[in-house]
Order: structure tokens, then C-alpha cells, then sequence
């Protein structure tokens, strides 16, 4: 199916048609215990988004300019508005501000919560959170991409990593490298979207590099043995996901990077976002990580309007042509927009004030961008009030409702687990389903 | 009640747990490893960090527990390899993202661009105008003293040394303003600020990093005590290192020129000179800690507190308990985000409820630091903003848990505060448990903590931490039985024991009342996340242990998530094992310069050695490195089962996998 600005009724109606021959119940809301008993029936692998794909936009978006677009008599007086009330982006989806208007095309295909509790307004913290989508988290442990990795059923590797990775980032399933950091260059500086990472490098082992390199792997994982117990065998496991990896290398068509743009940042989001497009058509990870940015880019204590406004348009468009190859392009297993679940958000959010340096300080609360047909798409969900803090909202319809605490992020871990058919609590995240975010 | 006496760092508050004057008692409980045996290529790498020699084999193989000495001469000789004092030490004391490359400290937007007219070569900043020939002023360029470059003149500037654009008051050096393309700046005094080139950038970049790792490597070379890697005034640097600190005098005191620009030539490129570093401020250097890579390797005042407590006391990252509420009430002033560090409000936020966890010890410290700005607002030291210019006797407090835990008195200066830092016992536990996370990955036991403490206490000297940890490493590999089979099987373990013996050092569970549900899965999660107990250092057994009583006391059917389910090998620096891949093979052909390896950067670098595990990521790299290194000797046509056999030669005594981490 082509790209759509946006969807009619028929065409959503075709697509939800054509889902359902290759992946029939892919967005059944199911309880749990019920998907997790039908996902183990079915050999696990129908019921779920067999992607899912986390982005973070590292540093904290400032919802005012993106997702939670005001009017002046919305915000309290010490709230700037720099924009004027017809600078929002509307349609019957919902409002975008002025620095997200290159997603007003999707918003249809686009479910926005606004104001998720953080818990934390603090960098490292928020970054460790927001990989595992927890609030209580520590470095090194599994999160939600990798346990739903785990359950994968036939790609290669449980998660693949990219961007400008730390620390944060790396647990026992990690697979990637980091890019260059490109803090205290804008665009159109000195960027190079070429820079050879990771992925560039295995891109260009020979046929012979790899046949080597797979026999080298075959030989360690039989080196490896089964002494040892659960350890041992999962270092297997670890060294059968490089396998596959490699296995799939020498037969899949190569990564070509399109230029999505002649602008330094822009290409180097494109480039990431490409990559993993292109590991989906080719079943190489079920999961993915994305950081964009090491921090400094949306970290506006200074100068907040022009630095937001320079990130959230570079990233915008980037995300807007994302979401179009995802509804064009396909894997084995048929379009990839059927089959995949996008989580977009920073780890923390920007105070509602302006600081003494024209710039935001950091706030526990920010907004949530979903994708796939696994969530109630075109809607826009969460109450903010005058000071941009979140509102309480009914779990079950999104409605105001202050007896009902704002989500936070390990509801929101807790869901997309509950998506993907496993018992959240079985990995430790104890929090509220989001009723209203799923599909019916 | 539970949930707030879990709140992280509000534990213990206020009572005399809160300070680990000494180490707990041990605690009863279950352990039944089996030790594997020893690994003597294991052994070099954790000690020397290289493979055995074969002589090093020979004598390792033979080590008997019944032969103690023979044991500590093996040990010993091994930490007196320079890949202790150059590589392992270093890397141990501080961690490899103190040794990093630092993003700030010198900033690529100052790489000037250049273009050549006829023999002349004209330099100018990229945000800035070009120029012709006869525009070009010619400029005494701190890279070429004796031959004067051309730069156009509006990226020269010699005279300006503040950005003059709107916003808060910025120094041409900072970062934040070139990237929003927001600075007046030009390149100032002997185009101090500029390089002429990607291939300087480096260098320099390269010389700052090595500073630390030279000076480090320095003291330990001479048994120097660990403390004064925090508090030496003299470092190992070359020139351009060197350069970076007069560079810091220019901005400082907007000089017009470098001072002792043509004395600066003879400090050699690539040979370390140990030398004194000037103070415009009394205490202003402390040890490694004000190297221009690591005073502006994080992006602001906080980050660097952030990482030189979590440096000298392992406090980690925890921050889970912020209102939006209490955020909202926080004034501008409170916030303290006004590029100057801690504003003037910055007291009450070290005081308020939660929020004093982190910024009592954050920034109270960071009084002592002010010199050292944002790197958004400068990244030189400023001695204006240090508070002790001002103020020749000023100190202040130093916390450490929150508001309710001052330490003592510190002078407010970096030196004051390393001073302070490391009188508290919790530098001692910190270092303590890099040296036994080094030796025993994940299994480091209370009681090896407490043998390597007893040295720090005593000498303070690494090598001797080390040497005790590494004859205990020994000595467990070495004997047959099961080491420290201790009391109970986990299963039977009994929660209410458990917990009541670990966590006495802060809570008061069972006293009123036993816990419930909700409790013990908050219980339950802390002490998988390793966020619980805060106060014990528990083995992966004796941990997975509790998680077992707490599981059964929840009725679960399984705890294997809690016990790290999906864990596999421990593992030992990936990247050092790579490169000895490289090393491993002899190239039959002249090496082909214009095919240079990719260096990659590496994650698993900067993970503490108790959590790095081998990965899909670490699986693949290796085995491409083993076939890479192969190519160099089997030739460029060799075949893929030729590449192979070489890399499995290559690679088979040298795999990063921990013989440590065995499963019970």
C-alpha cells in the first residue's frame, strides 16, 4: 500500500484486511494470562508486533513547541507562547506545534499521550528508565525490548542498538556501537553522515570475511559447551543471535543509504532510521533502540526555542518519511506497518518556565508518540494544565479524571509488554494497563 | 511506609547507619559455588592486562595452594608489569569514562577550513566569512610560531573574549554558542581557540586524554597511595596538553598572547615531562580531577559532580522519586540552571524533601568547583567565579546521603573538596569494590571486600589491594571444594531472616509488621535492580538467593527472571582481547596504509567488570577481529576455512569469558 498522508476509513479498512491474513489477531486487546496462554498455542509467534521500535529523542522535548500545542489562555502567565494560535497544526487527529507540523500527515497514523510521569528530571537516571520504559531501573538489566526480544520467533537478533549509545544503553542483549557524538555541531557543521560505525563495518566484510566469521562463531559457541548452567546456555544463545546475524548478512541485499536529506543531522537521523527499516524487511532484530542525540541536543537550558526548534526539525521530517517506508515496505512476513510497535519519547521533560537563559530546566513529565497498528492510532491523548503538568486521566478511556494518576512510564512498559502477549509482572513491571492506548 | 523507607537515598537519614564506619558483620547465607579451576591467561589479563608469557604459563599451571609463596611471587611479578601501572590501574581507579575522550573540552567547531591561493594557505572559521589573500592578516599561530599563518581577520579577533550576542554571558572558548551559530568569537590571541586542522584536533585531543593515563600510570609506577592521584599538583603531559592549561591563562586573564609560547616548543610532542601545573587560585588543580578532560567532560557543573562522586564513592545513578508538584514550586533561582552551576537558590534545593538525596552532596560539592563552568559557558578555568578568590578562607560543607549527613568542613576549592571526598569511608568501600569487581566479576564476596579493604586502610596503595584480591582469586580456584559453602540451601532460605539480617543496616521490616504484598514486590524488584541492600555488597548466589525467599513468600511459581534469567557469561575487557588478536599475527605482506581497521567505539568499554557479560555484540566483534588479524598473516586471497582455522588458533586461549562465573 502506498503512503498516505492520510488514511480514509477504506483504505484503513483494507489495510486492517490484508493485516489479518498474515498476522489476524497482530492488535487483539487480550488480558494477559489469556494472550500469553493463545501467543504459546499458537507457537508465539501471531498474536504480537513482531517489531518494536523505541526512538529517543535524548534530552527532553518540549511538548508547547510538538505534541501539546497551547493558546495563551491555556498556560498560566509565566508560560511563554511563542508562537501564535495559528501556528498549530490541526486535524481531525489532533494538534501538533508549530516544530512538529511535518507530522501533521500522520497524524492518523500517530497516537500522542501527553504528560507521562517520569519520575526522575535527572539525564543518566532518565536514560536508564527510558530504556527499560520502568521508573525503578539500574544499569545493565533487560527492559521491555529486550524481554519482547526474547520472545521473538524467527529474525536474528532479540535487539539492535543505534545512535550516539553510552553506558545506559548496554545490557546482556546489546548489539551495536555508538556513533560519533555530535554535541557542538549543528547542522549543516561538520557532521559526517558517512562515518563508519558498527554496522558499516560488518556491511563491508567479504563474502569470505563472513563465512570465516561464521565459522569462528560456530567454533566459540561449541567452545563454550553446555557446563555452567543457564549461563552457559544463554552465551550460547548470545553467540547464535551473531550467527544469524552473520547468516543473514550473506544473503540479504546490502544497506544503501538514501539521503533523506543534504542537512548534516537530518541525514544522520535518516541514516539510523533507514538501517533499521532495512533491518526489518530483512527479519534481522525484533527489537530496536534508537537514542538520537547524546544529550546535549534537546537539553535546552539555554537558548530553549531556537535549540528545540532546530532538533524537533530535524527530527520530524525524518520520523514523517519513517512512518512513510513502514506503510510502503515489507518483510517475509508482509507490510512492515503491520508488524510493528514505535515508542517515541525523551527521558525527561522540559520545565514549562523559561529559565534566566532563555532556556528550560528539566521536569519530570513528557510527552509519548506511538505508531503502529497495535495502539489506538489518530487520537491524542493526556490532560495538561496550565503549567503543563499532567492531569489525571481514566486508564480505560483517556478521559479527565482526577481520582485516576497521570500515566507513568512503567504503565506504559507495562502495556506494550501486555501487547506483546507476556505477563508483566513475571518481569517485574507492576504498573497500570493503558486501556485506552491499545487497539480494539 | 515500606515504599518510603525504600525511597533510595532517604534511607538511613539521620541515624548512625548511615555511615559505613565499618563493614558489616557477614551475614548467614547460602553459597555452594564450585570453583573453576584457574585460568592463568585469565589471570595475566585481569593482573597485567596481556597474555601470558610462556614462562608466566609454565609457572601458573604448576601454583599449589599448599604453596603460598610461590603464589604471592607470581602475583607480585605480575603487578610489577607496566601493563598494571599503564593500563589495569588506571582503568580500575577512575574507569574508562574517565579516560575518555572528552566531548567538550576542545570542540570540533573550532577546526579551522582553508584555502590555498597560489603558495599562500588562508585560514577561516566556517561560520565566518572568507577572505582574499590580501585581506588575510598574518597571525603568530600557537602550531607555527615561526612562520605566521593567514586568517581572515573576522575569525581572528584577537581582542574579544565573550560572546557579545544575546543570553547569559558566555567566553568565546564555550561550546554551546558555536553550535547555535550564535558567537562573535574568532580564533583570539595566537589563533589560541582554533586548529589548523582535523589531524591537530586530534592530537590534542589525544594529548589531553593521555594526561590522565600518564600520570596515573606515574604514581603507580611509584607506589604512590591512591589518594594522591585526587590531590597531585604536577601531572605527566606533552605539549599540547600543556598547551590546553596556558590556553586556560589566556581565556582566564585575556591575554593577548600565549604565555612562554616559543619555551612551549621544547615540551615534547609524544615524551611525558612530569611538571607542576600553575594555580591562578590556591587549590585550584586536584590530581586528575581538574585535567582539562575530565573538569570539562561533562556538560555542566552537577554532570562533573555526578561523575567525581560517583569516581571516589561508586554513589551511582538514582533519581526515581521526583514530583512534578515540588518541581513547579521550584523558583528559577532554586532550579540553579542559570549556566553558573547552583544559583542562588540552590540551598533549598539540597534541602527539600527527595530532591536532597542527590543535591545535598551535588551541590554543595560543586561550590567547591565553580571555576570550572558548564562547558556551554566557558571551558577554561575562571577564576572570577571561583568562590575562593573571593573569599581566601571560605568553606563549606560536605554531605554525602542528604541534608541530615554533613561530613565535615571543606575549603572551596578542588583540592579541598578531594581532600574531603576521600576522608570519607565511603571513598575506602568504593575503591574497595572496584578492585574485587575487577578479580571476581560478579562473585566477590563480604569477606573479600573486608581482606582488600584491610590494605586500603593500611598502605592505600592499589598494587597491594590488588595483590590480596589476586592470591584470594588464586587460592579459590585452587582448592577442590566448594568455596564458602555457608549455612542454608537457598531454597530453603527463610525470608524473614534474610531480610531482617540484610537490610537491619536501614529498615526496620518485622519490627511492627510483617510486609505486605505490594511491599515484597517492591522488595523484591530493589534487590534485583542490585539497588538493595544498600549497604551489603551480596554475590550473585547470595543475592539470587534473597530473591528466592521473596519470590516463595509472593507465591510466584519462578523467580528465573529475578535471577537474571537471560545472563550469560561473565566477560573481561573485549577490546583489550581484540587487540591482542591484532597483535597475535605476523602480516606477510607490507601493511596496505590506505586500508586502516575501523576502530570502533565499544560500550562494553565503559561497563563495570561486575556487569559486562558476553553479548551478541562482543560474539561478533571478536570473531571479526580474529579474522581481520588472520587476513594480516593467511594473506588477502586466503579462503574462508584458511581465515578460520588461523582465527580459531588465534583465538582459543584468548577468549574474554570469566572463568568466574560459573552457576552454582
Amino acid at each position: 500500500m502506498a503512503c498516505k498522508a492520510d488514511w480514509t476509513r477504506r483504505d484503513l479498512l483494507k489495510l486492517i484486511g490484508a493485516s489479518s491474513l498474515v498476522f489476524p489477531l497482530a492488535c487483539e486487546r487480550q488480558e494477559p494470562e489469556r494472550a500469553r496462554e493463545k501467543l504459546l498455542a499458537s507457537g508465539g509467534a501471531a498474536r504480537r508486533p513482531r517489531f518494536v521500535v523505541r526512538i529517543l529523542c535524548s534530552g527532553g522535548i518540549d511538548p508547547l513547541y510538538t505534541t501539546d500545542p497551547k493558546s495563551r489562555g491555556d498556560v498560566a502567565r509565566s508560560v511563554e507562547i511563542p508562537y501564535k494560535a495559528n501556528d498549530i497544526v490541526e486535524s481531525g487527529h489532533g494538534r501538533l506545534g508549530p516544530q512538529f507540523s511535518a507530522l501533521k500527515p500522520y497524524l492518523s497514523s500517530l497516537a500522542i499521550l501527553n504528560g507521562v510521569r517520569l519520575h526522575t528530571a535527572n539525564h543518566p537516571y532518565g536514560w536508564l528508565a527510558a530504556r527499560l520504559l520502568k521508573t525503578r531501573a539500574a544499569a545493565g538489566r533487560p527492559g521491555v525490548l529486550d524481554i519482547i526480544g526474547a520472545h521473538r520467533d524467527h529474525q536474528a537478533l532479540a535487539c539492535m542498538s543505534l545512535g550516539p549509545l553510552n553506558a545506559n544503553d548496554y545490557n546482556t542483549f546489546y548489539f551495536g556501537s555508538p556513533d560519533a557524538q555530535s554535541f557542538g555541531v549543528g547542522p549543516g557543521g561538520a557532521v559526517e553522515p558517512k562515518q563508519k560505525g558498527f554496522f558499516d563495518m560488518l556491511d563491508g566484510l567479504s563474502p569470505t570475511e563472513l563465512e570465516a566469521t561464521l565459522a569462528v562463531l560456530k567454533n566459540t559457541r561449541n567452545d563454550v559447551g553446555t557446563s555452567g548452567g543457564a549461563r552457559a546456555v544463554n552465551t550460547r544463545e548470545k553467540i547464535e543471535q551473531a550467527e544469524r546475524y552473520v547468516s543473514a548478512l550473506m544473503k540479504v541485499e546490502p544497506f544503501r543509504l538514501q539521503e533523506w536529506s543534504s542537512e548534516g543531522e537530518k541525514q544522520l537521523i535518516a541514516r539510523n532510521l533507514q538501517r533499521i527499516l532495512w533491518a526489518m524487511e530483512n527479519d534481522l532484530a525484533a527489537t530496536y533502540f534508537m537514542r538520537i542525540g547524546n544529550q546535549a541536543e534537546w537539553d535546552t537550558h539555554f537558548n530553549n526555542l531556537i535549540r528545540q526548534k532546530t532538533w524537533n526539525e530535524a527530527f520530524a521530517p525524518m520520523f514523517a518519511q519513517f512512518l512513510g517506508e513502514l506503510q510502503k515496505r515489507k518483510s517475509s512476513s508482509g507490510l512492515l506497518w503491520d508488524q510493528v510497535a514505535v515508542v517515541v519519547s525523551s527521558e525527561i521533560g522540559r520545565h514549562p518556565e523559561i529559565n534566566a537563559a532563555n532556556g528550560k530546566d528539566h521536569f519530570p513529565e513528557c510527552p509519548y508518540l506511538f505508531a503502529g497498528p497495535c495502539f489506538q492510532l489518530g487520537k491524542q491523548f493526556g490532560v495538561t494544565g496550565k503549567k503543563m503538568e499532567a492531569h489525571g486521566i481514566s486508564l480505560a478511556t483517556g478521559a479527565a479524571q482526577d481520582s485516576s494518576a497521570p500515566p507513568d512510564l512503567t504503565d506504559i512498559g507495562t502495556t506494550l509488554l501486555q501487547i506483546a502477549g507476556l505477563d508483566p509482572s513475571e518481569y517485574g513491571y507492576y504498573g497500570r494497563s493503558i486501556e485506552f492506548l491499545r487497539a480494539v | 511506609l515500606l515504599a518510603v523507607l525504600f525511597a533510595p537515598l532517604a534511607a538511613c537519614q539521620g541515624s548512625s547507619a548511615t555511615k559505613p564506619a565499618s563493614r558489616p558483620e557477614p551475614t548467614p547465607s547460602p553459597r555452594v559455588e564450585q570453583p573453576p579451576p584457574l585460568d592463568v591467561e585469565e589471570l595475566t589479563l585481569l593482573l597485567a592486562g596481556r597474555a601470558p608469557t610462556d614462562e608466566e604459563r609454565a609457572v601458573g599451571s604448576k601454583l599449589s595452594a599448599n604453596s603460598p609463596e610461590t603464589i604471592e611471587r607470581f602475583v607480585d611479578s605480575l603487578l610489577k608489569d607496566d601493563g598494571f601501572n599503564k593500563d589495569v590501574g588506571p582503568r580500575l581507579i577512575v574507569g574508562p569514562k574517565m579516560l575518555g575522550t572528552s566531548a567538550f573540552a576542545l570542540a570540533t567547531n573550532w577546526v579551522l577550513h582553508s584555502y590555498k591561493q597560489d603558495t599562500a594557505t588562508v585560514f577561516y572559521l566556517r561560520w565566518k566569512q572568507k577572505c582574499t589573500v590580501n585581506q588575510a592578516v598574518k597571525v603568530k599561530a600557537w602550531w607555527s610560531p615561526d612562520s605566521p599563518v593567514l586568517i581572515c581577520p573576522s575569525s581572528y579577533l584577537p581582542e574579544r573574549f565573550e560572546n557579545a550576542r544575546k543570553g547569559i554571558p558566555k567566553a568565546c572558548d564555550a561550546v554551546g554558542p558555536v553550535a547555535d551559530g550564535l558567537t562573535d568569537c574568532g580564533c583570539g590571541p595566537n589563533l589560541v581557540r582554533c586548529l589548523p586542522d582535523d589531524a591537530m584536533w586530534k592530537k590534542v585531543t589525544a594529548a589531553l586524554t593521555s594526561e590522565t593515563k600518564l600520570t596515573l600510570a606515574h604514581l603507580l609506577a611509584e607506589d604512590a597511595p591512591i589518594q594522591a592521584m585526587f590531590t597531585t599538583n604536577a601531572t605527566a603531559r606533552t605539549r599540547y596538553a600543556e598547551l590546553i592549561y596556558r590556553r586556560w591563562l589566556v581565556e582566564d586573564k585575556k591575554l593577548d598572547a600565549i604565555p612562554g609560547l616559543d619555551e612551549l616548543q621544547s615540551w615534547s610532542v609524544d615524551q611525558p615531562r612530569w611538571a607542576e601545573r600553575p594555580e591562578v587560585v590556591p587549590g585550584q588543580h586536584a590530581g586528575i580531577l581538574t585535567d582539562p578532560s575530565i573538569a570539562f567532560g561533562s556538560n555542566g557543573l552537577r554532570a562533573l559532580m555526578r561523575l567525581l562522586l560517583d569516581t571516589m564513592w561508586c554513589s551511582g545513578e538514582d533519581s526515581s522519586h521526583v514530583d512534578p508538584q515540588v518541581v513547579l514550586t521550584l523558583g528559577k533561582e532554586v532550579r540553579g540552571s542559570d549556566g553558573a552551576g547552583p544559583g542562588s537558590g540552590w540551598e533549598k534545593l539540597a534541602a527539600r524533601e527527595v530532591c536532597t538525596n542527590c543535591h545535598a552532596r551535588l551541590d554543595y560539592s560543586a561550590r567547591a568547583w565553580m571555576g570550572f563552568p558548564d562547558p556551554r559557558v566557558g571551558t577554561h578555568f575562571m577564576s572570577r567565579k571561583q568562590l575562593f578568590s573571593k573569599q581566601r578562607d571560605a568553606s563549606g560543607p560536605i554531605y554525602v546521603d542528604n541534608i541530615d549527613d554533613k561530613r565535615g568542613e571543606m575549603p572551596l576549592n578542588p583540592l579541598g573538596f578531594a581532600k574531603a571526598a576521600m576522608a570519607q569511608p565511603e571513598f575506602g568501600a568504593c575503591m574497595t569494590k572496584k578492585v574485587v569487581n575487577h578479580m571476581f566479576a560478579d562473585t566477590g564476596t563480604e569477606e573479600d571486600a573486608r581482606a582488600v579493604q584491610a590494605q586500603f586502610d593500611g598502605s592505600g596503595r592499589l598494587r597491594d589491594m590488588m595483590r590480596v584480591a589476586a592470591i584470594r582469586f588464586i587460592q579459590r580456584r585452587l582448592v577442590a571444594a566448594p568455596h564458602e559453602n555457608r549455612t542454608a540451601a537457598a531454597g530453603s532460605a527463610n525470608v524473614k531472616t534474610l531480610v531482617t539480617s540484610l537490610c537491619q543496616d536501614c529498615h526496620d521490616f518485622y519490627e511492627k509488621r510483617e510486609p505486605d504484598q505490594k511491599e515484597l514486590q517492591t522488595m523484591l524488584e530493589m534487590v534485583y535492580l542490585q539497588r538493595m541492600p544498600k549497604k551489603r555488597e551480596l554475590s550473585t548466589a547470595e543475592r539470587n538467593a534473597l530473591i528466592r525467599a521473596l519470590n516463595g513468600q509472593l507465591g510466584r511459581p519462578s523467580s528465573k527472571f529475578f535471577e537474571d534469567e537471560f545472563r550469560a557469561f561473565s566477560v573481561h575487557r573485549p577490546e583489550l582481547i581484540t587487540s591482542m588478536f591484532a597483535n597475535s599475527t605476523k602480516s606477510v605482506e607490507p601493511a596496505d596504509k590506505t586500508k586502516k581497521p575501523i576502530k570502533l567505539r565499544e560500550v562494553e568499554n565503559t561497563i563495570d567488570p561486575a556487569e559486562l557479560e558476553y553479548t551478541p555484540s562482543i560474539a561478533l566483534s571478536l570473531a571479526v577481529a580474529a579474522v581481520k588479524a588472520c587476513e594480516k598473516s593467511e594473506g588477502a586471497d586466503a579462503s574462508a576455512t584458511k581465515l578460520a582455522e588461523c582465527a580459531q588458533r588465534v583465538s582459543s586461549k584468548r577468549t574474554p569469558i570469566r572463568s568466574t562465573s560459573a552457576d552454582p
